[in-house]
């Protein structure tokens, strides 16, 4: 709750918002989820932009972030974990699942991450809830592309609608 | 003997038909719809006529309005509010009469009134900040939109209209016929936004500490909507995605606004000697004739002294714009302005930016430079820039372009300093809103129903002319591989790139990221850059100053090239279908001179068992029934007898020593899981580490959708095969296109 309350503070008129769709910069991301029946492990890739990034976690902990950038400290990454998983959630069959950080790379101006979820031997429900960074814009789409057994779907997040449910 | 050989290969060929039909054909007597992927698109594009021609150039009959406006406007600053009058003189072209005209009010989409609030679901917050909860539920909307005071006819009648939304319909007193003009005044204001609160591609930033305000002043003033022989009369409301479609025409523009503001706006300044002191005038005589580097015409000093000012005086800056679609303004006291020349092939342009102090150091250095550069680019794909001058604006947040005029985001942090995310942002949307000049001002598709015309076109350009300013850019479209999260995604989530502007739920990879990737494919690996170039540049030059469709694209494309690329347009761009190949199997072969059980089967079949088909050689395949271990060995042609006494009788020495003398034989059976049909590229890697690449056209999917095989007679062993080893196809699962199957080190063990 408190989290979705530093969220809220930030949110302006989403109604309004909405229709200034702007001519080049788009604030979407993109989070693969795929389950792997054999490893029994859920698979996680995070693909966002490095500068809206950087300026939510400035706006979240009040302080300068160069993470995906050669300025990057440890501290960086240590927010950057720390605001997914404030802001990203996973809940398997009903549990919320913490997701495992287990590296990142940056791809022209995007970071992705890679994270997993461990000894799941079977998905019957899975919920999504992800508002990163609805509260840099309301414009902000987070795009859930899941493979579940094979099975593909998909969610699309926005600060309105910013959880969803699988199967 | 040439002859009986190929009847035998054929009825070979027919058994391995038909028991691949015994396999496949489950669903019995069921119809079939033509499934086949290169059929010509006859079905999907609209049919040729005397407008618009099957060759995708402007037909005979091709027509399109002129509206030429008479503007003056004054902007209010204390109360942010903006007063305007004009006489639109409107021409019509088209053979039939108009008995009415549209005229656009796009401001309306802020109006109190105006439906687009109400066209998304919303769910509740389960908790909510009190400013958000405030500006939710308990505040009024930004009463925005048009105040029309009266439509006049020239004689000061009052002429009848209806305001429908975005749109108003104004009664003709009588058909307009061809050929005929008509002029008609218009009295209106509004309330300007504040874009950084309520939204929009135009209207303030407020900069608190020193009280200024940042105009970007657009869609300020009643608009004709475009009438044409695609949509009639363009009547699709302005909902907030779907750009504009507007027609060409002559503008003359008076601005009055606070004494002390700089000012830029589409067109050419009649009167700079009256806006600049004397100074910033010879500064700018200075900067048209500096090609290499930006000359600053109104200096930081400059701009912070104006800043402090608010003058109660007023002054009047005079434009006139040549056959432009629309018109933009943008002032205020905090610019800063910078210009120098750039030459543009046979033209000239001034290259001019304005920023407040907080866009530097960053604007100074790079936004005058990025503008030249992209308007060289974009001119040598398409056709030399004919407008006189590109301005780029710096406006916080903003990424949107208008006729000579654009705004632009980025600015460092407060104490100067910025990442090299931040200055490549800050390039890459200059270039990209410069670029708009192209498409769509001159090459004016219409942005209300197809973004993906202009979006997609320019973004692919932009990508081009990024690259020759910095081999490095982190350009995050165009390159194929970065489309692949995007269209490896669950297919009921996405929708096809042909799809009205208001329904894409995916804006930037849909409308932008996808048709730029598809665009550069095209070029890099469908047609090559030859075929390529030449065919877009027709495209620009065919519809420069019109209004081109998607069709007249596709055609274009085509029939500059000589490639028939219907499945490519079918697939990349009426589909969400993804590319994805694979290596089913690979099986190698070797020559025998005594035939497997199958063939002799086969052989002992036929009924003709007088035909003798003559002396023949067999293929055996490795770990085949028929294989045995000594055959494991490189094919000579002289240990067998019948092709040795062949070759020797065909061939004079001088020809044998000419032929092909290939060694191992290997057939590879590519599958296609993917619903797009793209070529096949191979790279085979051989034991000695060398490699030689394949490429089959896309057409080797037209008899089989699913699987095809292809047979490498090499010199040397194969060690690896890789499809598509440089990404450049979009394959969006890249795990079965390696053969021997490689484990690719997971990212999450």
């Amino acid at each position: 709750m408190k989290k979705r309350i530093a969220l809220n503070t930030l949110l302006l008129l989403l109604f309004v918002l909405l229709t200034s769709m702007e001519a080049h910069k788009f604030y979407s991301s993109i989070y693969q989820i795929n389950y792997v029946p054999q490893k029994k492990m859920i698979q996680i890739t995070s693909r966002i932009f490095i500068d809206d990034l950087n300026n939510a976690l400035e706006k979240r902990f009040h302080f300068k972030y160069n993470i995906g950038t050669d300025k990057e400290t440890p501290q960086d990454e240590m927010a950057m974990q720390k605001y997914l998983a404030e802001k990203f959630s996973l809940k398997v069959n009903g549990i919320l699942k913490p997701m495992i950080f287990r590296s990142k790379e940056v791809e022209a101006n995007v970071l992705i991450c890679y994270f997993r979820i461990n000894a799941i031997s079977k998905i019957t429900k899975l919920e999504i809830e992800n508002s990163a960074l609805t509260e840099l814009n309301s414009e902000q789409q987070n795009i859930i592309q899941a493979n579940i057994s094979g099975e593909k779907q998909s969610l699309l997040l926005t600060s309105d609608n910013f959880k969803g449910m699988l199967k | 003997m040439k002859c009986n050989f190929a009847i035998f290969k054929f009825g070979f060929l027919l058994l391995s038909l038909s028991l691949f039909a015994q396999e496949t054909a489950k669903p019995k007597n069921q119809s079939e719809k033509n499934p086949d992927k290169f059929k010509q698109m006859y079905d999907l594009l609209a049919t040729p006529n005397m407008y618009r021609t099957a060759s995708g150039a402007p037909g005979p009959e091709y027509y399109q309005q002129q509206a030429d406006y008479k503007i003056d406007v004054e902007l209010d600053d204390k109360n942010t509010k903006l007063y305007g009058q004009e006489t639109i003189t409107y021409t019509n072209n088209a053979k039939e009469s108009l008995e009415y005209l549209w005229i656009q009010l796009d401001q309306n989409q802020q109006s109190r009134k105006s439906l687009t609030p109400l066209e998304n679901g919303n769910e509740t917050d389960p908790a909510i900040g009190v400013q958000g909860f405030s500006r939710k539920y308990l505040e009024a909307h930004f009463d925005g939109g048009f105040n029309i005071d009266y439509v006049k006819d020239i004689f000061g009648k009052p002429i009848p209209y209806t305001i429908n939304q975005t749109m108003m319909r104004v009664e003709l007193p009588k058909v307009l016929k061809h050929g005929e003009k008509i002029s008609l005044s218009i009295k209106w204001n509004y309330l300007i936004n504040n874009y950084t609160l309520d939204g929009g591609r135009s209207g303030y930033e407020h900069f608190d500490k020193d009280g200024n305000n940042l105009y970007i002043i657009a869609q300020f003033y009643p608009r004709m909507a475009v009438y044409n022989d695609v949509e009639g009369w363009q009547n699709m409301q302005f909902w907030g995605a779907g750009e504009f479609a507007l027609p060409f025409g002559n503008f003359e523009v008076n601005i009055t606004v606070p004494a002390d503001h700089i000012l830029e706006a589409t067109g050419n300044l009649l009167n700079r000697a009256e806006v600049f002191t004397p100074t910033q005038l010879a500064r700018y005589t200075q900067a048209e004739k500096s090609f290499d580097t930006p000359v600053i015409v109104v200096t930081q000093a400059e701009a912070e002294a104006a800043e402090k000012g608010f003058s109660d005086k007023k002054k009047t800056w005079k434009f006139k714009a040549e056959n432009v679609r629309d018109f933009a303004i943008s002032t205020s006291r905090k610019f800063i302005y910078d210009a120098m020349a750039v030459k543009t092939g046979n033209t000239t342009a001034m290259a001019i930016s304005l920023y407040p102090k907080e866009g530097n150091p960053l604007w100074e250095q790079y936004s005058t430079r990025m503008i030249a550069h992209t308007l060289k680019s974009y001119s040598s794909y398409t056709f030399d820039y004919p407008y006189p001058k590109a301005v780029s604006i710096n406006a916080r947040d903003q990424g949107m372009e208008y006729p000579m005029i654009c705004w632009n985001f980025g600015r460092p942090d407060a104490d100067g300093k910025y990442t090299d995310q931040g200055k490549y942002g800050m390039l890459g949307v200059i270039c990209h809103e410069v670029g708009h000049n192209f498409f769509p001002m001159i090459v004016n598709s219409d942005e209300r129903q197809w973004t993906w015309m202009d979006e997609g076109l320019n973004t692919f350009m932009e990508y081009l002319a990024e690259m020759s300013f910095d081999s490095k850019f982190p350009s995050r479209r165009g390159p194929a591989k970065y489309i692949v999260p995007y269209m490896s995604g669950d297919q009921k989530g996405l929708e096809p790139i042909m799809t009205n502007s208001e329904s894409i739920r995916q804006f930037g990879n849909n409308a932008y990221g996808k048709p730029a990737t598809a665009l550069n494919i095209l070029r890099e690996t469908v047609m090559g850059h030859e075929l390529f170039d030449y065919a877009f540049k027709t495209y620009a030059n065919r519809w420069k100053y019109k209004h081109p469709t998607p069709e007249d694209f596709f055609r274009t494309m085509e029939d500059a090239s000589a490639v028939d690329l219907d499945w490519f347009w079918r697939g990349w761009f009426y589909t969400t279908d993804a590319n994805d190949i694979g290596i089913k199997k690979v099986k190698k072969y070797y020559v025998s001179n005594t035939p497997s059980k199958e063939v002799t089967e086969f052989m002992k079949k036929q009924r003709r068992r007088d035909t003798n088909p003559g002396p023949m050689v067999y293929m055996i395949a490795e770990g085949s029934e028929d294989y045995k271990s000594e055959m494991n060995k490189p094919f000579k042609i002289e240990e067998y007898k019948d092709l040795n006494d062949y070759v020797n009788e065909h061939f004079t020495a001088e020809e044998r020593a000419k032929l092909n003398q290939p060694k191992y034989f290997y057939q590879v059976t590519f599958d296609k899981p993917g619903g797009l049909v793209m070529p096949i590229i191979v790279e085979l890697t051989y034991e000695d580490g060398s490699t030689e690449t394949q490429t089959f056209p896309a057409q080797i999917w037209r008899m089989n959708d699913k699987e095809v095989s292809r047979t490498f007679a090499c010199q040397k062993e194969i060690a690896k095969i890789q499809i598509d080893p440089k990404l450049e196809t979009a394959d969006i699962d890249t795990s079965n296109n390696t053969w021997p199957k490689e484990e690719v080190k997971s990212k999450f063990d």
